[in-house]
């Protein structure tokens, strides 16, 4: 991992001393999650949730919409008479 | 004052009998705290006058007692549970002086049911990590041996319960954030269904993973809080429609004709996973599998074959939405800047910035979720064979303060167990099986399909009537 320019995507100030901390930790973990690749995964779908539900939205109520005029909302004047 | 009460149930008859006053119960836990706080390093913030000011108000509403379901119980929440006019630091330095703005769901569903709020708990910095060594605030000592870990990332809530420092600790789960600090102090850890619980107002770490749970000395109080946490919130569209089943009535004390799984992969897992599991945990889970079928339990091997990869799968999706979650806090909004993350937060940030980036979200990202499927896939298999499936916790002992800071990918070894089950969104609860030669705590757990905790309740009190392991305390 070029750990600067990571770094530098996530916004994140880094020492010289932390890059040398971090470089070789990340790449550990970067190692042992390559593992995946050997996984058969050509005909599974992705799971990004779990929670069995979807489209969870609110009743769309414009109740409380300002009186409308020909298809314009009415709102007070903003302009004065002079 | 000589301590009267073991749990809700007996605190509650304590009020109703008149033998004791909420003010009376406050001021028990306040000087425990007071006393032994400096030295366990649990609690970030006492609320001292707001733990009084709610003891008094509940006093005038002795006579509705029974319309608050945690009337006078004395809870704390870890710091990542945002709380009105209350500092809230998710244990780290770049929110050390933010006063939360509103009470997170959870939080304000304890207060209308009738808790007493202690204070704010200590924690990994934003939940990352499973010893409590990578708070800002310093670490949380394990009260069974001050040198040890409590476990993580909700230390703060293990070590204050084991340690009666509050009845009830709220905690978060997202790769085994409860249950681990639950098996490592001896204490019952309830991780639910993801979604059975709102997650609005709580800092977030991993939003397809967290969940929000409690820890506590019994099961009975496990299922008592449920009650009053789960259940849908308009303010968090992931909370489940399902409705809330009457926890406290499940509790059993039998497990006749229930089937219990142990898969294969957890016990003896060799030693590329965990360099082998630590041989009292395996014995003092195998003696747990025992007296579960003592009970009644139908017992076989199950298979998820999976759970090697699992690992894996957890720290790409994990450190992904990590490092998305975590951006909000550009020193703009939120306190100090970037550079005053933690290391273990650094690095969490950078790992899922570089598996999200352009050329390489491909191979990393998309292959975890498909991954991750295959994981659901597995758990689903098993729960057509069998209930529920035990297996331990975490698969060593609890170890030394400072032991394994110098090796994150160590750590991250530790949670094979506990993140499959959130990779799946599943229930699971975290047990009190026994102590190892050097008298250290060590948990199993029970996982049970989707909006199982009925049952898990049931299984786990059944567990907990017929041994004496939750009746141990540190002597402190």
């Amino acid at each position: 991992m070029d750990i600067k320019h990571v770094a530098s995507l996530a916004n994140l100030p880094l020492t010289a001393a932390e890059e040398q901390t971090y470089s070789p930790q990340l790449d550990q973990v970067l190692d042992y999650v390559q593992q995946l690749q050997q996984t058969d995964t050509a005909k599974v779908g992705e799971t990004n949730q779990v929670t069995g539900t979807k489209n969870i939205t609110r009743s769309d109520d414009v109740a409380a919409c300002p009186p409308l005029v020909t298809g314009f909302i009415k709102v007070p004047a903003i302009f004065g008479d002079e | 004052m000589n301590k009267s009460w073991t749990d809700i149930a007996s605190l509650v008859e304590g009020y109703k009998t008149g033998k004791l006053s909420p003010t009376t119960v406050v001021e028990y836990y306040l000087e425990r705290i007071h006393k032994l706080n400096p030295e366990l390093n649990a609690y970030l913030t006492v609320t001292e006058d707001l733990a009084k000011q709610q003891a008094k108000e509940l006093e005038k509403k002795l006579a509705e007692i029974d319309s608050f379901p945690l009337f006078g119980v004395p809870v704390a929440f870890k710091d990542l549970y945002q709380t009105q006019g209350i500092k809230t630091t998710a244990g780290s330095k770049v929110l050390e002086n933010y006063i939360g703005q509103y009470n997170a769901t959870a939080v304000q569903r304890y207060i209308d049911a009738g808790a007493i709020v202690l204070g704010k708990l200590n924690c990994d910095a934003w939940a990352h990590g499973s010893s409590g060594e990578n708070s800002d605030f310093g670490p949380t000592k394990n009260p069974w041996n001050t040198q040890y870990v409590p476990g993580g990332s909700s230390s703060g809530s293990a070590a204050a319960v084991a340690a009666d420092l509050c009845l009830v600790a709220a905690g978060t789960d997202t790769g085994g954030s409860i249950r681990c600090p639950a098996s490592f102090c001896s204490v019952v850890g309830l991780k639910p269904t993801y979604g059975r619980v709102s997650r609005y107002g709580i800092i977030a770490m991993a939003s397809s993973l967290d969940s929000i749970g409690h820890i506590t000395g019994s099961v009975a109080d496990s299922a008592r809080v449920l009650a009053v946490t789960a259940g849908v919130d308009p303010k968090d569209a992931t909370t489940s429609t399902q409705p809330v089943p009457d926890y406290p009535a499940s509790l059993a004390t039998s497990l006749k004709g229930v089937r219990i799984g142990i898969p294969k992969e957890y016990l003896r897992l060799g030693s590329t996973m965990t360099e082998g599991m630590d041989k009292e945990v395996e014995q003092l889970t195998d003696a747990a599998i025992d007296q579960l079928q003592k009970l009644g339990a139908i017992v076989s091997q199950v298979s998820l074959p999976h759970t090697p990869q699992s690992l894996a799968c957890y720290y790409i999706i994990q450190p992904a939405e990590v490092s998305s979650n975590l951006a909000r806090y550009d020193g703009i909004r939120y306190g100090h800047d970037r550079s005053a993350f933690g290391p273990e937060a650094k690095r969490r940030i950078m790992l899922g910035t570089y598996t999200l980036s352009a050329g390489y979200y491909d191979a990393y990202y998309k292959t975890a979720q498909k991954v991750r499927t295959l994981v659901v896939e597995d758990f689903d298999k098993a729960f057509e064979r069998v209930d529920l499936i035990v297996a331990p916790v975490m698969p060593h002992l609890p170890f030394k303060i400072g032991e394994k800071v110098a090796d994150p990918m160590s750590l991250y070894l530790e949670d094979i167990l506990t993140v499959p089950v959130n990779l799946a969104g599943l229930p699971a609860i975290s047990l009190p099986c026994g102590f190892s030669q050097t008298k250290l705590p060590v948990g199993f757990q029970l996982i049970g399909p989707k909006f199982s905790e009925q049952k898990l309740f049931a299984a786990a009190q059944a567990y907990e009537l017929a041994t004496p392991f939750h009746e141990q305390h540190p002597s402190l």
